[in-house]
């Protein structure tokens, strides 16, 4: 029988898409998830999508999951599309992490210090056997209560840096670029690098990080002070020549204290990494604050030998929006140019061989 | 005695005890070296002292008396937790007189009490090879034992000199073992560095994400790494412990204020405590 | 007595390349050998043969030790080969970054070698070291400077000192003058002439520049596609060479 070109594309991927949505609903008879649950009970993969897809909005990071399948990265990109679409009315103050309704605070690096060791709900020092408990659904006992001490905590890097031993930062008055609005140009600045770690992939910053604490790069960091809590968001519109409070949002933020440079004219002290992140996500907070002191290589005059230390790389492919576009997007079709090598190899081949014989 | 239901005595099967215990011998036959092992994963995480647990859980009898300590304490956090865990799973008896354990598990310290023969001191180890940070490529650096040179360190000691006047490193520092194989001490402070010089005890080191096991025999030489002109200094703050008074001890800086004020105390729980008993007793 | 190291009967190829055919090199204590010829002509490859980077497919290289045990140099483990290069050997590459730690001070650089060979006096080992910059014409008080600071012609010099600082009997030099400035390389080789003379160094030196091999060498290999075509004492085989190609290489000297 001749061959008849293929048609009936259009039907092939609606049919797809029915099939993608009962699969996503799964078993009808039970039942169907609320976004409150997800919001609620998966709050810290909420976190990440709100992180990742760079706009915070719990809710619609809950609906991006569960149209996700539970696939994080697809729910980034959903955020990220949506954000698109959003018109910038403002922009708000820079958020005052000192002022910080800490829920958690710990620093490695004193045993005490004012402000105390706050613990926060982690999964720090739990034991990682899987809890069978939890299949029953009992509502767990109630946390022992305590009324908050209202005292101050002063950044662990404040302490260092009173007694000279902090690098300080060079301020910088300029209005920051924004990531969002503008392409990465290099070498970056250190705000350009920043942004574009907050939005980078965890896992990708996570394995970079790890890099720097096996030899690849070469600070040895200590968690200076790492605090999860609320911080308010305050816009001044132009309207008005005082700012308002728009609400609060969750910030994990974290401060990495690292080995210290030093030179024959320069004083040793020690260096700064800063990670910030959306949620109570300590991973990608602990993971930033490494790869941004990896990063600041250059300005501080050290060599440059490792993955996590070159601007480039690590930049240009911590985008897990942009790297999975990429990678997925080989599944398109692309035998116009397969044919091409098709026929290209043939032709080498053939010559190859015939001069063999010769 | 009591062990969690289902969970065989000191949480690791039988073979994958045996399995451990074997590169325990290795590495006490070949001292410093390190053995690679097929590390477990364990309920903790990597980084939290998995080698460590590992070693212990290997060499533990029903008769033991564990001590657990981090940063010299045995209430942190860490130390509380690893405790419990064999509380748990080996039901043994614990305690926090370093004179009382057989066993004492450590993260980043060496008792200020000197050890006895018959204990055995487990160090919590987070990167065995000591020369990562110039080399971070196992291969290599395997080579690099094998041919004993250590040049890269060297050189490493004789650029901070240059820069500094000073060799720049502090805790971790390497020290050759046996005067053939160089050595990380695990990060403890340099200043615990001269008490695994002939010790009595039988020093274990395990470092479970990099699935790597060493030791120290008793009595062996331990020496820190230096240069004749500029002999290893151990570093210890100028203070005297607000609990026990100590001028010999290592101590902890507690910040107690925003405006510069601090004090020191002990880092090692028992030795103070036990030396403020004294104090007390003698009053 | 044996040679310090003795090649027979070597053959390479690289597909269908003959990159060595048949190639029998030796070399004695304290002479200089010249491998010459264009690029090419395997002289880099019989390079990398004789140190020991580079097996060939057939034939072998024997080497004397300081005993005066014979190894033959691809049965040796390659843990004792890398101790050779540490110790009784030393290597210049015709890149000098290639032969540099380059985020390490010159002083380093050049102390490298006495603390693998066992030095643990830092004020001595830089005594050393600010002596042997100044052997090599690099003021002393760049003992501090990372050698990327330096010029191509220093570095080179950096490269010398801290191969020359142990004394290793055997050289391997691959264009040592290569890529530097035509004024630089006389210096450098005069500089090489006379450490080589002083340290009673034997050299293995490959380079396609005729003057530089009969400023340094007291015998000179010649090769052509794989093969050597002519070998002898310099000054004979350059002042009267026989094969055809030799004479080429001559003349064309003769005549720049």
């Amino acid at each position: 029988m001749a061959y008849v070109a293929v048609k009936g594309g259009e039907r092939a991927i609606d049919a797809a898409h029915g099939w993608l949505a009962e699969a996503r609903r799964g078993d009808p008879d039970c039942p169907d998830l609320s976004l409150t649950q997800i919001e609620q009970q998966l709050g810290l993969a909420v976190d990440r999508v709100m992180a990742e897809g760079s706009c915070h909005d719990r809710s619609l990071a809950a609906l991006a999951i569960k149209q996700a399948r539970g696939d994080l990265i697809e729910a980034a990109y959903l955020l990220r599309a949506y954000r698109t679409t959003l018109s910038r009315f403002g922009a708000s103050r820079p958020i005052d992490t000192d002022a910080m309704r800490l829920r958690r605070r710990i620093s490695a690096t004193y045993k005490d210090l004012p402000g105390g060791q706050i613990l926060g709900p982690t999964f720090d020092y739990t034991h990682r056997l899987l809890d069978f408990a939890l299949l029953a659904g009992t509502p767990p006992r109630p946390a022992p209560q305590a009324t908050p001490k209202r005292e101050a905590a002063p950044r662990v890097t404040g302490i260092l840096a009173a007694e000279g031993l902090m690098r300080p930062e060079t301020a910088n008055e300029a209005a920051p670029a924004d990531l969002t609005r503008e392409p990465l140009a290099f070498p970056a600045d250190r705000s350009m690098r920043l942004q574009a770690l907050a939005r980078g992939d965890e896992g990708f910053l996570l394995a970079l990080g790890y890099s720097t604490q096996r030899g690849y790069g070469n600070a040895h960091p200590f968690v200076g002070e790492l605090r999860v809590g609320e911080v308010s968001i305050e816009l001044q519109p132009p309207e008005l020549d005082f700012p308002i409070d728009i609400g609060d949002i969750t910030v994990t933020e974290c401060q990495m204290v690292n080995q210290f440079a030093g030179s024959k004219t320069e004083p040793a002290q020690f260096t700064r990494g800063y990670g910030l992140s959306f949620g109570h996500s300590e991973r990608k907070a602990m993971a930033m604050a490494l790869v941004d002191r990896a990063l600041r290589a250059r300005e501080l005059g050290e060599e440059i030998t490792a993955p996590a230390q070159q601007e480039e790389f690590v930049l240009l492919h911590s985008d897990n929006v942009e790297a999975t576009g990429f990678v997925e997007h080989l599944k398109l079709p692309h035998y116009v140019d397969f044919q091409n090598e098709l026929e290209k190899l043939r032709e080498i081949r053939a010559d190859a061989l015939r001069n063999a014989a010769e | 005695m009591t062990t969690a239901a289902g969970y065989n005595f000191g949480y690791l099967d039988e073979n994958s005890k045996r399995m451990i215990r074997r590169a325990l011998l290795k590495a006490v036959a070949v001292p410093g070296y390190q053995v690679p092992f097929g590390s477990r994963e364990m309920p903790l995480p990597y980084g939290w002292g998995t080698g460590g647990i590992q070693v212990t859980a290997s060499i533990i009898g029903p008769d033991d008396v564990l001590k657990v300590i981090d940063q010299g304490a045995d209430d942190t956090t860490n130390a509380v937790s690893i405790r419990r865990f064999f509380a748990k799973v080996a039901g043994v008896a614990t305690t926090e007189r370093t004179a009382e354990a057989s066993i004492i598990q450590t993260r980043h310290r060496v008792p200020e009490a000197p050890l006895r023969e018959g204990q055995i001191l487990v160090y919590q180890v987070p990167m065995p090879e000591p020369m990562f940070r110039l080399e971070p490529r196992l291969a290599e650096t395997r080579k690099l034992h094998a041919l004993a040179d250590y040049s890269i360190m060297h050189i490493k000691f004789y650029e901070d000199i240059a820069r500094t006047g000073h060799i720049a490193t502090s805790y971790n520092y390497p020290v050759m073992v046996d005067d053939r194989y160089l050595m990380s001490p695990s990060p403890i402070p340099s200043f615990d560095n001269p008490k695994l010089h002939r010790m009595p005890a039988l020093q274990l080191f395990g470092a479970g994400r990099e699935k790597r096991i060493y030791a120290v025999p008793p009595y062996t030489k331990v020496r820190s790494l230096d240069f004749e002109d500029h002999p290893f200094q151990p570093i210890r703050a100028d203070g005297t412990c607000a609990l026990c008074g100590s001028r010999e001890s290592y101590l902890d800086e507690i910040v107690t204020d925003d405006r510069g004020g601090r004090m020191f105390i002990c880092s090692d729980t028992d030795y103070c405590g036990t030396r403020a008993a004294g104090q007390e007793a003698a009053e | 007595m044996s040679p310090l190291l003795a090649a027979q009967g070597l053959g390479l190829r690289f597909g269908t390349v003959t990159a060595l055919d048949d190639v029998a090199v030796e070399i004695w204590p304290g002479e200089v050998v010249a491998i010459v010829g264009e690029s090419g002509s395997g002289k880099t490859t019989l390079l990398r043969v004789l140190s020991g980077m580079m097996p060939p497919q057939a034939g072998r290289v024997l080497y004397r030790d300081p005993e005066g045990g014979q190894h033959s140099l691809f049965d040796m483990p390659e843990i004792a080969l890398r101790r050779l290069h540490r110790s009784d050997w030393g290597f210049v590459y015709q890149n000098p970054r290639d032969g540099l730690r380059l985020g390490i001070s010159a002083g380093g650089n050049i102390g490298e070698r006495l603390m693998a060979a066992g030095h643990r006096n830092y004020g001595h080992i830089r005594a050393i070291a600010a002596e042997w910059l100044a052997r090599v014409e690099i003021d002393p008080g760049r003992i501090d400077t990372l050698p990327r600071n330096f010029s191509g012609g220093m570095q080179q010099r950096l490269q010398i000192a801290r191969t020359l600082v142990t004394s290793p009997r055997l050289v391997f030099m691959d264009e040592p003058t290569g890529g530097l400035d035509v004024s630089v390389q006389a210096r450098l080789l005069d500089m090489i002439r006379g450490l080589v003379a002083e340290l009673d160094l034997a050299v293995l030196l490959v380079t396609h520049d005729i003057s530089a091999a009969r400023l340094l060498a007291h015998r000179i290999v010649v090769m052509q596609q794989g093969r050597v075509v002519e070998a002898g004492l310099t000054d004979r085989v350059l002042d009267d060479p026989q094969h055809p190609y030799t004479q080429l290489l001559t003349t064309s000297v003769l005549s720049a």
